[in-house]
């Protein structure tokens, strides 16, 4: 049995809403990780080993992780922020067109 | 998929793989190469050309082809209804724009567009299939762009499969192999190779859907002869026995059996689907409908015009290396060649029919939106990331006093270095990776200290405090410890040639604190030192065949023998010695010995009698050129304009280093730290790049790497005191000195110069 129950936009990735969503997830994954103090553990980058205690595949687990999020937080955030930012206008805009021509739109597929 | 799919699919892998192996196999020949990765290789001798091969083969592709052009030149005038033209799309007119940039960018040699220059196939591909389904929208209102998006992604995902297969048969006939890329590590080669391989089935499918939309290509042949099996079963599996043999041959006869690397992957699929009693690519020939057939031949081989045309002036390039008929070309392909398109073409049909999401239509405006949305985003941020770490350089580094970094940089060095419990446990992290980081930190933080108390008087006695009891740390650890304490495990593996056991690492490096001691301050206590060590030293290198000394047993380093001769002026300075009669003859050697031909740079390491081990290495240069401006200013001038040019790069306005030129192979090592690819980023010569940078008055450079310490570096402030994460205690004493750098070295020049002019 197929749910039919339409997708609530923020958990579709294609809304504005699910790209803030997600950027907000990552912000707050690096959050976490920046609070627990793996900021640390990017000696890894170096091939310094890591501080006493921590085993070394740990230590570079916990390094390149926070490497990935803060990546992820200073590149893939603000391009999901102001994607969804355009995708927002985008929808808007195409609303109104399609108000003031009366039409709805129903795209015809193609099938191979 | 129902079971019998299964089954059939599995079987066809199987085949599809194994085959060519069991015929190596049982050939007996070396499994190893056939599997080698990268595949770089190139064991299969070809035979030379042929002209009976030659005619041969044309005559039976002519026969092949000539009833179809026949058939459709017939019926070229039958009337055919002509679609109604919609507008070119917008987004078409973006692939154009984007194909017409990278045709620019792959057939140019833009010397800041290098970094990247191998990877141009990628953007040429995704803007040809942009404009193939733009034209095709323009044509119908439909494409597989805006139709089915998730189509051709799972297209793309399922094309870097298919044509790594054919890479993979390509190991057992050696009919293309690829130019320029030897020096792609195997991450990067196989990004290199995965991401146009990704836009072969996308440019295929997409060039036959807009084939399909002119009915003249095919007239005629929607009533051609039609094709009846009376017994298809019994010949598929005929077929299947043939093309399973064939298969499993091409690795051992390869001259003979290269056409088969693309006929019969095509057979086994469609005879195993007969068998199957599933609908083949060629099903529609029952009925002499041939249409399907011959449009997929023919986009494949509009394809492979572009594939050819787009290769032959391209920096990575593949070259064709085919037996009997490597003549007559057309771009690297030989004419015959072309013909292998045309089977190619069905094949990519049989592997497209493979994916199930092709029936199901997306949501198409949605992701097309959304992918846009993302694009325009990306190329208005990424551009200007680097605006917010890019550093005022007044903070980082001035030509008096002491920059508000570097004092902050140098608080936190001197507070590892005054806390017992502290530097035992950045001594204990270095040690762990490398001796030798333990003993260059401090190198490297007696020069910045040296710096730092001819800067700003001030600070003089704080900082001659922290260098004698670093000096006198490490000469008390050397004498207690022995040679060996500050070198690697291996230093032990043989006995020194001819430094009676000492090392020039450790040797030149003491004497270069010493010095460094001395002129920031005279200090008594460290003058037979310093000249007791100069002269071992001088004694030991001019011993060697080309004056250098030994870093490791047989084992000599540009890096510690400029060092040595930096260390030897800044003694001349100091004592009134002279031994620039040694540097001049140092250098006469290094000329002869040591200079690479291919970029003119210094080696990195090489034997006694000069044999070198190695190339210019990132890690050794720009400290090099930094020493020998002590010995000869033009030579350093030169060596770091070179290195600058070979191993400097910047992108996006963040600065890097790599850690070895373009033309030379990459051999990760413990002093480059850690490579990233693709764009061959290295720590270590990024770190020692701030210091040339600095040293040459290169403030372009010094802040574009500045940029990406900042952004990459993972900076942390305790109490007012820097330091970097992601680097260790060598790495930040590097950092320092090359901000604060510049008096010491005038210091050495003007007294020499003094000395020289009396």
């Amino acid at each position: 049995m197929t749910d039919k129950r339409p997708v609530r936009p923020i958990m579709n990735p294609f809304t504005p809403a699910g790209l803030v969503f997600r950027a907000l997830v990552i912000l707050l994954l690096f959050a976490l990780a920046h609070l627990a103090g793996w900021r640390e553990f990017t000696g890894i980058l170096c091939g310094t080993t890591a501080a006493p205690g921590v085993p070394i595949a740990t230590a570079a687990l916990r390094g390149l992780l926070y490497v990935l999020l803060y990546l992820l937080t200073l590149l893939a955030v603000p391009v999901m922020l102001a994607a969804s930012a355009v995708l927002h206008c985008w929808k808007r805009c195409s609303e109104r067109s399609q108000k003031r021509e009366g039409t709805s739109h129903n795209p015809e597929t193609k099938v191979l | 998929m129902d079971k019998t799919k299964h089954i059939m699919r599995s079987a066809a892998l199987l085949l599809l793989v194994g085959l060519p192996l069991v015929g190596i196999l049982s050939a007996g020949k070396p499994l190893a190469r056939y599997l080698e990765f990268p595949p770089l290789t190139r064991y299969v001798a070809h035979a030379p050309f042929a002209w009976p091969a030659f005619i041969a083969l044309a005559l039976i592709i002519a026969i092949c082809l000539a009833p179809f052009v026949r058939q459709v030149f017939r019926h070229w005038r039958d009337p055919a209804t002509a679609p109604g033209l919609r507008p070119f799309p917008w987004w078409g007119w973006a692939g154009l724009a984007l194909g017409g940039a990278a045709w620019i960018m792959a057939w140019n040699r833009f010397r800041w567009f290098a970094p990247v220059q191998e990877f141009t196939f990628t953007p040429l591909w995704a803007s040809y299939i942009v404009v193939v389904n733009a034209l095709c929208f323009r044509r119908t209102g439909h494409c597989m762009l805006t139709d089915r998006p998730r189509y051709l992604v799972a297209l793309a995902l399922t094309s870097a499969v298919f044509w790594w297969y054919f890479e993979y048969l390509n190991r057992f006939v050696q009919n293309w192999y690829y130019e320029n890329i030897t020096t792609l590590t195997p991450l990067k080669y196989f990004l290199f190779a995965t991401l146009p391989f990704a836009t072969v089935l996308p440019a295929v499918m997409g060039t036959y859907e807009l084939l399909d939309t002119y009915p003249r290509l095919t007239s005629g042949l929607a009533s051609f002869t039609p094709v009846r099996l009376h017994r298809p079963r019994l010949l598929a599996g005929a077929a299947l026995a043939a093309s399973c043999a064939g298969l499993a041959g091409v690795g051992v006869w390869p001259d003979y059996l290269f056409p088969l690397l693309w006929l019969a992957p095509l057979f086994i699929i469609t005879s195993l689907q007969a068998l199957a009693g599933q609908p083949t690519v060629f099903a529609d020939l029952e009925r002499g409908d041939w249409r399907r057939v011959v449009l997929l031949a023919l986009a494949a081989l509009v394809c492979g015009f572009f594939w050819e045309m787009w290769n032959y002036r391209s920096q990575a390039r593949w070259v064709y290396t085919v037996p009997y008929v490597y003549h007559f070309k057309i771009f690297e392909m030989p004419i015959l060649g072309y013909a292998g398109y045309l089977p190619f073409g069905l094949e990519c049909a049989v592997i497209a029919g493979f994916i199930g999401g092709a029936r199901r239509a997306s949501t198409p405006r949605t992701v097309v939106r959304w992918t846009v949305a993302l694009l325009i985003a990306a190329l208005v941020w990424l551009p200007l990331v680097h605006f917010v770490f890019k550093p005022r350089l007044a903070d980082w580094r001035t030509p008096r006093g002491v920059p508000r970094e570097a004092a902050a940089l140098a608080g936190r060095q001197l507070a590892v270095w005054t806390d017992p419990a502290l530097a035992a446990g950045q001594v204990a992290r270095m040690r762990a990776t490398n001796a030798e980081w333990d003993f260059m930190a401090r190198t490297y933080l007696v020069l910045a200290l040296a710096n730092i108390s001819l800067r700003d008087p001030a600070e003089q006695p704080r900082c001659l405090a922290a260098m004698d009891r670093m000096i006198d740390d490490t000469l008390r650890l050397e004498r207690e410890q022995g040679t060996f304490h500050f070198l690697m495990e291996y230093a032990r593996n043989q006995p020194y040639l001819k430094s009676g056991g000492r090392s020039l690492f450790q040797d030149g490096e003491i004497a270069l604190m010493l010095a460094a001691r001395r002129l920031a301050a005279e200090r008594d206590e460290y003058r037979a030192p310093l000249a007791a060590r100069i002269e071992t030293m001088t004694n030991y290198m001019a011993a060697g065949p080309i004056l250098s000394g030994e870093s490791y047993p047989d084992e000599c380093w540009t890096f510690c023998n400029t060092i040595a001769l930096a260390a030897m002026r800044m003694a001349d300075a100091l004592d009134g010695t002279d031994h620039r009669d040694f540097c001049a003859r140092w250098l006469d050697q290094a000329w002869r010995h040591l200079i690479d031909p291919r970029t003119g740079l210094l080696i990195a390491s090489y034997s006694l009698a000069g044999t070198p081990y190695n190339g210019p290495e990132g890690s050794s240069i720009w400290m090099t050129a930094h020493c020998l401006q002590l010995v000869d200013p033009a030579f350093a001038a030169d060596q770091y304009r070179r290195a600058r040019r070979e191993l400097g790069r910047s992108f996006l306005g963040f600065g890097y280093a790599r850690e070895w030129p373009a033309s030379w192979p990459n051999q990760p090592d413990v002093d480059s730290g850690p490579i990233i690819p693709v764009l061959e980023i290295s720590s270590g010569s990024s770190g020692l790049a701030l210091v040339g940078a600095a040293a040459f008055g290169d403030d372009d450079y010094l802040v574009a790497l500045l940029t990406s310490l900042k952004f990459g570096g993972f900076p942390t402030r305790e109490g007012g005191n820097l330091r970097f994460c992601a680097s260790n205690t060598v790495g930040d004493a590097v950092m320092l000195y090359a901000l604060v750098q510049g008096p010491l070295w005038a210091r050495v020049e003007q007294l020499n110069r003094g000395r020289t002019v009396q």
